[in-house]
């Protein structure tokens, strides 16, 4: 069993981001998070032999991109479920 | 542009986005490898992009008037101030891929007997016994399984018998065909028959009255005869040549395109896939449907194991694949089927009715399964799993409920709403959605949880390794493009 | 080429008329007298030439004796046959042939104003007053052969002539229910459901709407037919019409500032527009406007086989009927050939010396148009 710690900046990554990115990881590793003084700190337990510090700095980062994109169109897509489900008949 | 009259305007003049900004629409991605990712939209219109192309997009600084940028508006992953009529596209699109879930259930599964002259070691179901009464569907039975069957709003009607080996009871086949086309003189419905058989008990009489009703021929066929005969035991050890006689008996009478043929991929599958495939080229079959290995037999015990099954799995599936490739380069048309139906869910509009890659799920929506004791499930494998002692997706039965009582069962509403890619964490901002399902009968079965943990799934394992993998032949092997282009169908 | 127009025609004896005449063509000298005003009577030889006929139309030079309202017609014309029908101009001797019986296609020209300026158009738009262009097509209905294949109405932009449009069609209906009729349109006033729902509510038998569409986003687009918005309002107006069931043919023409987009259009098409009945991808006719921005469209078609052959799959695996129009079949890459039609109008069609002995001439190969005989690939060759 490896350890390993990852700190992330809380003024740039959000806990939930950072959580949903270690979610993914679940069947290699286990983890301990902690938020203090604006730092996530992540400490990392696994068997695999792989670098999970880098793959997990990586997720993160597309998982910082995902919630962007959630965010950003949460709206729109409302939007445009509305507009499939209410007006006229045409399916191709 | 000196190249035009000076009567015409150039095309900045045209160009009423402000400033070069746009908005995204809804999107998600996925890694595909190391450096490529594959960005789709709600519908599944997709794009294969590197990572700084795909982090420029989403922080919207895409420059305007490249083709990185027309391609993302073409297919609906922005718009900008020039045009807005994508959202009125993208809400039909969502209509016409919705479509499938207002029509459910096209397909109606009949257990017309659980008896069975096989003793698989995969089968869960199958009983070895003479007492007809006890496993077999009865005409009272059948019949309010038609009331159920009738009451489906979906022009389309497929009824399937299963068993066991349905052909047991042949006279109950007779009696639902008959009786279905009778009442559907009053419903109009587009109606059709097949019988999953193992062909054992093919006999002329079986023959004409499958001609006569225009019934489809399902049969097992599990690769060469020492295989098939090791996976599917049968008293008399002539399982094999039983099964490919009826092939050809059912080909030369009903007509090549009435009868195929369906594998179980076992652990002893997993070395011989190219020889499973020449069983099916020398039998004068036309496609293969490479099926993972039911979690319902030896791998459901442990998660660790099943997930290595999955990459073992994989390896068949890659291997039979190429294989498949390299026959259609040689000019004879042959089609994997489950690639064949993510080809089509990559690129057609529409959905497909696979069942168990939809979200919601495809159980009861797609398909329902009427056991022969009446039970009604949500899926084949609810019954299976049913038959290991746990009845968790019995919707109800026949002889008891109602339509409204099955199809609003709290067990059939919970696993649909838990069945919602859009609501599972790791599936709701995955690029592969729009193509993958959910499974909540596998997952129940491993993980003891309808939703399930994706990264300890197998399903998902298993389905993200053939999407990545499809995706890598459409995008960087034009040959096998090619082909898998020609698979397409509308 | 033929020639649909001429001035050349002389009158030879007093002509009654004192507006424009529009009447069926006959050669039968022994027509009842009853229907004798109304046609115009061909006469290819000289001959005896019988009277009350509405209009006579010599095409000879013979000497003869000639009743009231009778002509000798230009050279040009003489190939006018039965069943064709015409438009005579008593103050200029002018002759406009409004259909012709044996013509592969017979389109009517109902307006010269549109509400796009399109870099290739081949029929400039002008800002008049043409509504006489209705009544003529109006006139003309009655008369065409009830046999007709097929008739045609373009513009402009059709549906500029108002209510007038709906008129036409169903004056189509009426007078020829069992011919097709194929309206060409931009599409954009299609955006106004009501429209859509006029056209359908005449149940013609077998319409078909033809509307352009140029790209897959809306900047291009926009700038093609140069007008704001022309994307947006096109799209609706195709889903409009479709909602209403009325059958739309999509019309792309590729030329130097769209052809790189060819493939992607075929997959927004695919994607988006799936239920349209027909797309034609077309070659550029060097006619008006075309002529003037050449430099900015001309293309060879055989710098763009790839991306023609390309979009055609990718229609046509999803079983959307394609056709290649108005180009020579040398051009296209051989997989794709079957879907090339000859749909150059016989009146403006020829091909090159460079045809001659190619087994594809006058018969699966289209041609060229005549205005496009100037400019041609480098890539020609006899197949």
């Amino acid at each position: 069993m490896k350890e390993d710690v990852i700190i992330f900046d809380a003024s740039v990554f959000s806990i939930d981001t950072v959580k949903r990115a270690l979610y993914r990881f679940a069947d290699k590793c286990s983890f301990d998070i902690q938020l203090k003084d604006n730092e996530i700190t992540v400490k990392i337990h696994t068997d695999s032999s792989d670098d999970m510090v880098a793959r997990i700095k990586n997720e993160v980062l597309d998982q910082d991109l995902r919630d962007t994109l959630a965010k950003e169109t949460a709206n729109i897509r409302t939007l445009i479920l509305a507009n499939a489900f209410s007006n006229t008949g045409l399916i191709q | 542009m000196a190249l035009l009259g000076k009567k015409f305007k150039l095309l900045e003049v045209f160009d009423q986005a402000t400033n070069g900004q746009y908005q995204l629409l809804p999107s998600r991605f996925a890694a595909l490898d190391d450096g490529r990712y594959l960005l789709s939209n709600e519908v599944g219109e997709y794009l294969v992009v590197t990572r700084p192309d795909l982090e420029s997009f989403i922080r919207k600084q895409v420059p305007a008037n490249t083709d990185f940028y027309h391609d993302l508006k073409s297919k609906h992953f922005l718009f900008d101030d020039d045009s807005n009529v994508a959202l009125d596209l993208l809400a039909l699109k969502y209509r016409t891929k919705a479509q499938r879930i207002s029509q459910f259930t096209a397909l109606h599964i009949f257990v017309i007997s659980l008896r069975c002259d096989y003793t698989c070691q995969y089968c869960q179901v199958s009983r070895q016994t003479d007492d007809k009464h006890a496993f077999d569907m009865s005409e009272e039975t059948a019949n309010k399984a038609l009331d159920l069957v009738f009451k489906s709003p979906s022009p389309a009607i497929k009824i399937e018998f299963q068993g066991g080996e349905p052909l047991l009871n042949f006279a109950l086949i007779q009696y639902v065909v008959n009786e279905a086309n009778r009442r559907n003189e009053k419903h109009q419905k587009d109606l059709q028959f097949v019988i999953t058989t193992n062909l054992s008990l093919l006999n002329q009489e079986v023959l004409e009255f499958c001609q006569a009703h225009d019934i489809h021929l399902s049969t097992s066929l599990d690769g060469p005869e020492n295989l098939h005969n090791t996976n599917r035991p049968r008293p008399g050890k002539n399982g094999y040549q039983l099964t490919v006689n009826g092939i050809k008996k059912a080909q030369s009478f009903l007509g090549h395109n009435k009868i195929g043929a369906l594998m179980t991929t076992t652990e002893k599958s997993l070395p011989h896939v190219k020889s499973i495939i020449d069983t099916y080229l020398e039998n004068n079959l036309d496609c293969i449907f490479l099926r993972p290995l039911s979690p319902y037999g030896f791998a459901i015990k442990n998660q660790q194991a099943h997930k290595y099954d999955v990459d073992r799995w994989f390896e068949f599936y890659k291997e039979g694949l190429d294989y498949v490739l390299e026959i259609n380069r040689q000019g004879y048309q042959f089609v994997e089927l489950y690639t064949q139906l993510i080809i089509n869910k990559l690129l057609s509009p529409f959905s497909e009715g696979y069942v168990d890659l939809q979200s919601p799920t495809g159980a009861a929506i797609s398909a329902i399964v009427y056991n022969y004791d009446g039970d009604v499930y949500a899926s084949d494998e609810a019954r299976m799993l049913a038959e290991m002692g746990n009845k968790k997706f019995r919707l109800g039965n026949v002889h008891t409920d109602d339509y409204e009582g099955i199809w609003l069962s709290d067990t059939l509403l919970d696993t649909l709403e838990c069945s919602l890619s859009e609501s599972i964490p790791m599936c709701n901002d995955c690029g592969f959605l729009p193509y993958c399902g959910t499974d909540p009968v596998y997952h129940y079965a491993t993980q003891g949880d309808v939703v399930g943990h994706k990264a300890l799934s197998g399903f998902c394992n298993k389905n993200m390794k053939i999407f990545k993998h499809i995706i890598h032949l459409l995008e960087d092997d034009p040959e096998a493009r090619k082909i898998l282009l020609t698979w397409v169908r509308t | 080429m033929i020639k649909l127009h001429s001035k050349g025609n002389q009158p030879l004896s007093v002509v009654q008329h004192q507006k424009p005449f529009i009447a069926k063509v006959t050669t039968n000298c022994e027509l009842p007298f009853g229907l004798r005003a109304k046609h115009a009577l061909m006469m290819p030889v000289a001959d005896c030439i019988p009277d009350g006929f509405g209009l006579v139309l010599l095409g000879h030079d013979e000497p003869c004796q000639t009743p009231v309202n009778t002509l000798r017609l230009a050279p040009e014309l003489r190939y006018i046959k039965d069943h064709d029908v015409i438009k005579f101009y008593p103050d200029i001797a002018k002759i406009d042939v409004l259909f012709r019986k044996e013509a592969n296609t017979n389109s009517f020209l109902v307006t010269e104003r549109c509400n796009s300026f399109c870099l290739m158009c081949s029929q400039p738009p002008k800002d008049i007053d043409d509504h006489y262009l209705v009544d003529d097509m109006l006139a003309a209905l009655p008369l065409i052969h009830p046999d007709t294949h097929e008739i045609g109405i373009t513009g402009g932009e059709t549906t500029l002539v108002g209510d007038d449009f709906i008129r036409l069609i169903q004056a189509a209906k009426n007078h020829l229910p069992n011919t097709a009729l194929h309206i060409l349109s931009n599409g954009r006033n299609f955006k106004n459901l009501d429209l859509a729902v006029q056209v359908s509510k005449v149940k013609h038998p077998d319409v078909m709407i033809g509307i352009p569409l140029y790209a897959d986003y809306s900047q291009l687009h926009d700038f093609i037919v140069q007008a704001d918005d022309a994307f947006d309002d096109t799209i609706r107006g195709i889903l409009n019409l479709k909602r209403c069931k009325v059958p739309v043919e999509i019309r792309v023409v590729i030329h130097q500032q769209n052809y790189h987009r060819l493939s992607r259009l075929a997959e927004f098409l695919v994607r988006n527009l799936l239920f349209v009945d027909h797309v034609a991808l077309m070659g550029l006719e060097l006619m008006g406007f075309a002529k003037s921005n050449l430099d900015g469209l001309w293309i060879d078609p055989y710098s763009y086989k790839n991306e023609l052959k390309e979009a055609v799959e990718t229609l046509t695996r999803h079983h959307i009927r394609t056709s290649i129009y108005n180009t020579p079949l040398c051009l296209i890459d051989e997989s794709i050939r079957q879907y090339s039609v000859c749909s150059i109008s016989d009146w403006k069609n020829d091909y090159l010396d460079i045809c001659e002995g190619c087994s594809m001439k006058n018969s699966k190969c289209g041609g060229f148009f005549s205005s496009n005989l100037r400019k041609v690939s480098d890539h020609l060759h006899v197949i």
